[in-house]
């Protein structure tokens, strides 16, 4: 059987971000796995992310390119990139986002552990954006999928 | 009204019945084929006893006759699906038949002169196709409410490949539905109820039978006329966004109901009131002539066999139209045809009727028909404050089934200019998410690819 904390461990029960997100910083922010992660945009290049993890397993955090090149901010402390995905945790979920970050005081660095896989999750989101411009054929059973909001029964 | 397949009527007994069948085949793909018990044996019996009269009578009870057995090859599985929607397509019809007799209404279908044909897949489509069958079997057999984590994820690299192929997109957004239906429901108790869990056989059953056989859509009707958007309607569910024009299409003097449907994928990083304007812009014409009352004239279009307008060459006239008299002169007329949607489509869920009602009671939310009460169901329950404004006034509703008969509001005739500016509102609210999000797209997709 399904239990939820297995859903939350892939993500799937993650609450829509916010309006008031900068998502032209911070495009992609999540809690998983006992972990704050994201990605954060390079200030200089639109081709290039930073993927920042604040991993409460191993209490690190880290920061490092989409290309796995280590950032250059981080030097023992949180870089802004990791203090940009932090501000942005908490309008995602503000509770969650709390009780967390108060825990980030005792984390330590940990610059070479990667986290190729945040990319990855990131990339399956934007895939989405490319199936709308090809979704041209009518598709009857989208109506099939039981409405989550208000229905009485 | 012609009905094809009422010999399973005829052995089975009543509507009611078989609309029971087919929950109780549901409640079966819930349990899991592997743990088969002789109530279910008995359902499936019954399922068999259906087609002896009709050109399934040597596959499907055949068919039926080994899954009891336990003999779980594809063979036999096919013979299942094409029984289950051999039942869709007849309660479709007969859902028709019975709504004509308690609205005391004939209702008279627009129809079209082509069909939809079917070939081979490529064998390409046919070996991902292979892997679609099995993870479907296999998930049948183990039964939807015993399915773990690794059931799912271990079918999202098929999955993916199926949502990337340009032939296979509907049959993507299916499996994308259930699959992630599956995940969702399962874990939150408080949506464990009857009617999703048929609808998982329902969309199992579609996602298997489109696996069979390239589905080539039958061409259309060619269409020259006026058309007046009268509602929108809007279906949100966690994967899809999906919005519906209704209007009435004057076609060689002929008044259609008709619906343009548009979908798109909800991504979660992207706040839904952004879906919204996305739309607008892409259908702007379209929301100006809902908004405006405006006529919009079409020079060339076609009208599926499901309803489904596709508007190639149209253009917003000067002239407008007044709601109530365009509904009132349309709606409740005899001379308002209804499409007629190709057999393979044919589906409770897809039966609808526009009708022009009233609430009259608002704590109940239901209209009673002689004596039947028929239950209100709004797609977004309105507030008491909203449902008292609604009260005894004049409303465009569609009369839906659902595992049960409901009325569907579309549009508070008295009201609509309330609503509609409501919607006006929503689409012109621009928030930059999805551009800066399709900014980063493109960039990042073709770069890694």
């Amino acid at each position: 059987m399904i239990d939820i904390k297995n859903l939350e461990s892939i993500g799937i029960l993650n609450p829509p971000p916010l309006r008031n997100r900068g998502i032209k910083k911070v495009p992609f922010v999540e809690f998983y796995n006992n972990k704050i992660q994201g990605v954060v945009s390079s200030g200089s290049s639109l081709e290039r992310v930073y993927v920042c993890v604040l991993d409460f397993n191993t209490n690190t955090f880290t920061c490092h390119t989409n290309n796995n090149r280590p950032c250059g901010g981080l030097r023992g402390s949180m870089c802004s990139h990791l203090n940009s995905l932090l501000t942005n945790a908490r309008t995602v979920d503000s509770i969650r986002g709390l009780e967390i970050i108060n825990k980030t005081y005792g984390l330590t660095q940990d610059g070479s552990a990667r986290y190729s896989e945040v990319f990855t999750r990131f990339q399956e989101k934007l895939r989405f954006l490319e199936l709308n411009n090809t979704k041209d054929e009518y598709i009857p059973e989208a109506r099939w999928f039981y409405t989550r909001m208000g229905v009485k029964k | 009204m012609s009905n094809k397949n009422t010999n399973f009527y005829n052995l089975i007994g009543n509507l009611d019945n078989v609309v029971k069948l087919t929950q109780d085949l549901s409640s079966l793909f819930n349990n899991g084929f592997s743990k088969i018990i002789q109530k279910e044996k008995d359902v499936l019996d019954q399922l068999a006893k259906g087609f002896v009269n009709s050109p399934l009578r040597d596959i499907v009870p055949q068919g039926i006759e080994k899954l009891q057995k336990s003999d779980f090859r594809k063979d036999n599985f096919t013979a299942l699906v094409l029984a289950t929607t051999s039942i869709y397509g007849s309660i479709h019809d007969a859902l028709y038949e019975k709504a004509g007799e308690f609205l005391k209404k004939d209702i008279t279908f627009f129809t079209h002169k082509n069909d939809t044909t079917f070939e081979e897949h490529s064998n390409e489509v046919k070996t991902l196709l292979d892997n679609i069958q099995n993870w479907l079997i296999d998930i049948a057999i183990r039964g939807f409410s015993d399915l773990d984590m690794e059931s799912i994820q271990s079918f999202e690299p098929v999955l993916q490949t199926v949502e990337n192929h340009k032939e296979l997109q509907r049959l993507g957004v299916i499996l994308r539905g259930l699959s992630n239906e599956i995940i969702l429901v399962r874990s939150d108790t408080k949506d464990k109820d009857y009617s999703i869990q048929v609808r998982w056989m329902d969309l199992w059953c579609k996602a298997y039978i489109l696996t069979l056989k390239k589905t080539i859509p039958a061409k259309g009707t060619k269409i020259k006329g006026n058309l007046k958007l009268i509602t929108i309607q809007t279906h949100i569910h966690r994967n899809f966004l999906t919005i519906i024009f209704n209007g009435i299409l004057e076609h060689k003097k002929e008044n259609i109901y008709v619906e343009i449907e548009k979908s798109k994928f909800i991504i979660d990083l992207i706040p839904i009131e952004e879906f919204w304007f996305q739309f607008k812009k892409e259908n702007q014409k379209l929301f100006d002539g809902l908004l405006k009352s405006k006529v919009i004239t079409i020079n060339d279009g076609v009208l599926q066999q499901n309803g489904n307008l596709v508007l190639t060459d149209f253009k917003l006239s000067t002239e407008t139209f007044d709601l109530l008299d365009i509904v009132e002169k349309s709606v409740n007329k005899k001379s308002l045809l209804i499409s007629k949607i190709q057999a393979i489509d044919r589906h409770p869920i897809h039966f609808k009727l526009p009708c022009l009602m009233k609430i009259e009671d608002s704590k109940n939310q239901s209209v009673k028909i002689d004596d039947k009460e028929i239950p209100i169901r709004f797609e977004l329950q309105p507030t008491k404050k909203v449902l008292k404004t609604l009260l005894n006034t004049k409303m465009l509703m569609e009369l839906r089934f659902d595992n049960g008969w409901f009325f569907k509001p579309l549009t508070s005739i008295g009201t609509a200019n309330v609503f509609l500016g409501r919607i006006s509102e929503k689409i012109t609210a621009e928030t930059p998410v999805y551009s800066i999000l399709k900014e980063r797209s493109s960039k990042i997709l073709r770069d890694k690819k």
